[in-house]
């Protein structure tokens, strides 16, 4: 348990399966509210393929992250050179209303290699489900290792609620 | 098995320091300190629910999930029910983080209305008649994130949960055990044959300053 003070690190793992990586809880954004964030990531060399992050809102999962096809990862890509990598994305959440509830993420995000020559940057606009038509409790980065011998990390996810009135 | 720690290896050291990520806990357990072998396989996944075979977009139950969550973990009021319904624990080695902080209004006292509901409701009001509270705004996501904590545990000011956990192939030896929960959870723990590790397998920790995770309103400029 970490307070005010404590010692934080980045969130790691090494899990060739999907898994819940970083997380916000304790929220209370009604479907309606848009909301984004920002949050960065990275992988480790060690092998040559891609690492993904994708995005799970309360128990939904969003965008499923894929090590196969790393541009779909809406809350981060990485490339398949084996090679260290990272990134930093802004993720958009649109307000999910009656009639209107096929609303997936948005993501725009920057990649950089391991000399800090940016290798992609573009939008990423690809959700594999709608959001809940709910309150948000619960924003989670969910994340994929292409093989165990790279690490996959992500950190600093900052959330920023819109104004609606 | 699954194996679940609180904190992650290093986390009572000195801020700066650097700490075993996930890929380094993995070199130290099957590599340096030969204490178990990881589930890697790309075709199990360990959830809430089970451990399934996935294939694609597809999954299939296979087994429940067998767990050992440590002695620290259930003390500090984590236990298997702080895990939420399709929650994903992967395989080989994850270290987790959940932040979360209480959300706060400033009301009249005695009323649970703002300031600005207040004027609204009875007019114009002497400020000297007025005493103003910080409530704590037991919303829906609070009232759900404090139920997964076992009663009465639940941090009431801003917090990071870190959590270490470990998928291994066969159930561990008590010993491999016992050293895996000293290199995470105890502070004074040291390293063996630090020489065999590399830069990557480390990661820098560093002091959290408390301020939470979620902002009620824009950054500068986006408004």
């Amino acid at each position: 348990m970490t307070r005010v003070g404590g010692n934080t690190t980045e969130a790691t793992t090494t899990s060739t399966t999907v898994v819940d990586l970083l997380s916000v809880a304790s929220l209370s954004i009604s479907a309606a509210t848009p909301f984004s964030f920002f949050e960065v990531y990275r992988k480790s060399a060690g092998f040559a393929g891609s690492a993904g992050f994708g995005l799970k809102i309360n128990t939904t999962e969003v965008r499923t992250p894929t090590a196969a096809n790393n541009a779909g990862n809406v809350c981060g890509p990485t490339t398949t050179s084996d090679r260290a990598e990272n990134g930093s994305v802004t993720v958009w959440l649109n307000p999910v209303v009656t009639s209107y509830t096929f609303i997936g993420a948005s993501g725009r995000f920057g990649n950089w290699d391991s000399a800090g020559v940016s290798v992609a940057g573009a939008n990423g606009t690809s959700s594999t489900a709608p959001q809940p038509n709910a309150t948000r409790t619960d924003v989670i980065v969910n994340a994929i290792s292409p093989n165990a011998a790279v690490t996959a990390g992500c950190d600093e996810m900052h959330i920023y609620t819109y104004a609606t009135s | 098995m699954l194996y679940i720690f609180v904190g992650f290896p290093g986390i009572n050291r000195l801020a700066g320091n650097l700490n075993l990520n996930a890929g380094g806990l993995q070199y130290c357990v099957e590599d340096v300190e030969h204490l178990g072998l990881l589930e890697h396989d790309p075709a199990i996944q360990y959830r809430k629910e089970g451990i399934f075979g996935v294939h694609d977009s597809h999954a299939e139950w296979l087994y429940p999930v067998k767990r050992r969550i440590s002695m620290m973990c259930q003390q500090n009021g984590i236990t298997w029910g702080w895990f939420p319904e399709n929650w994903a624990f992967g395989n080989g080695v994850t270290i987790h983080k959940t932040s979360a902080s209480p959300e706060y209004k400033i009301v009249v006292h005695g009323t649970g209305l703002s300031l600005d509901q207040f004027l609204a409701q009875h007019g114009t009001t002497r400020l000297a008649e007025l005493e103003l509270e910080r409530l704590h705004i037991r919303h829906e996501g609070w009232e759900k994130y404090e139920a997964r904590w076992r009663p009465g545990t639940c941090p009431q000011e801003p917090h990071i949960v870190h959590l270490t956990w470990l998928i291994t192939t066969h159930v561990l030896p008590e010993f491999a055990y016992q050293r895996l929960q000293a290199i995470i959870e105890d502070p004074v723990s040291q390293l063996k044959h630090t020489e065999h590790y590399l830069d990557r397998h480390f990661s820098a920790s560093r002091k959290w300053d408390g301020k939470p995770s979620v902002h009620r309103g824009v950054p500068g400029g986006m408004g």
